[in-house]
């Protein structure tokens, strides 16, 4: 494929057309935090963390779903990103309460967060306890769609939904009935793996004690690509 | 969580903090929205700070003075 001239940060790269911003900023190792994003996964764009500002463009793209086009400049760490990415963060949290080990925690570090200047949300989500082995704490859930797109792009169950928008989103098994009831669902732990937060867990483990694999979904589509 | 924030302010509660950070996230909703309509849905409320900043300020020392007369 045909190489165009980018330049990211002051660097210049030579890179192959039709890659998103975030895989070559991966692979050149230049840092851009994600929450929404999988490796595996299809990119909604959904999480606004991963925005960049280019340069001749007025608006804020996200590095995980724009494609690179010839003689960009791409900024990634100006002031306004990083003051963005902190009230992105600090909104995700207004709606979380999950205290476990998570990655929503460990954004918090990164962007230097020290607490929470928006009033918390607490919504009254509903706990699915009646799936035999896990449980789906919506308390927890910031809607990110991990669950959603592994057990339908990689899974191919197509159990997890979306249902209503903004605030009031919430992510639904099957049409919306309790997870235990679910006629499409293998059980396969993938979307316990692909969950940033405590919002999905086995129930055999307690909170904090459980090590999730997130490398594995993307392994496992790396894999099935070789077998092709 | 805009809505609540202006609510305050309207209701004598405010204070110049929530003004801050009413335009700081109706700066940020606008500019890092995914989708045409959070694009342009804090735009009549950056009107309002934009031309009646003062009208801000009188129900801010309004706010100052209910409290005052609470507290001291
Ligand atoms: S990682 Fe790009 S919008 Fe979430």
């Amino acid at each position: 494929m045909a190489k165009i001239p980018i330049n990211i940060d002051g660097t210049a790269l030579e890179v192959e057309q039709g890659q998103t911003i975030l895989e070559i900023c991966q692979a050149n190792g230049i840092e851009i935090l994600t929450m929404c994003h999988m490796k595996g996964l299809g990119d909604v764009g959904a999480c606004r963390l991963c925005l960049v500002e280019i340069e001749g463009i007025n608006k804020l793209l996200p590095a995980c779903t724009t494609k690179v086009a010839a003689n960009q400049v791409i900024k990634t760490k100006t002031e306004k990103i990083k003051k963005y990415q902190k009230i992105t963060t600090e909104l995700l949290f207004a709606v979380c309460v999950s205290n476990g080990k998570c990655e929503l925690q460990d954004l918090g570090y990164k962007v230097g967060m020290t607490h929470v200047r928006f009033p918390y949300l607490f919504p009254q989500c509903e706990v699915d306890t009646s799936h035999p082995w896990y449980v789906m704490d919506h308390n927890r859930c910031i809607t990110c769609t991990r669950c959603v797109r592994v057990c339908s792009q990689v899974e191919g169950s197509y159990n997890w939904g979306v249902k209503n928008r903004g605030v009031s989103s919430r992510i639904i098994s099957d049409f919306n009935t309790p997870w235990g009831e679910s006629t499409t669902c293998t059980a396969c732990s993938k979307c316990v793996h692909s969950c940033p937060t405590g919002a999905i867990w086995p129930k055999a483990i307690v909170q904090g004690q459980l090590t999730k694999s997130p490398q594995m979904i993307a392994d496992l589509v790396e894999r099935r690509k070789m077998n092709l | 969580m805009m809505h609540d924030l202006l609510s305050k302010i309207c209701n004598g509660h405010g204070t110049a903090r929530d003004v801050e950070m009413l335009e700081e996230l109706s700066i940020y909703v606008k500019e890092a929205s995914l989708c045409g309509l959070g694009m342009s849905a804090p735009n009549p409320l950056m009107s309002t700070l934009r031309y009646f900043k003062n009208e801000y300020i009188e129900q801010l020392k309004k706010s100052d003075a209910i409290k005052g007369g609470v507290h001291g």
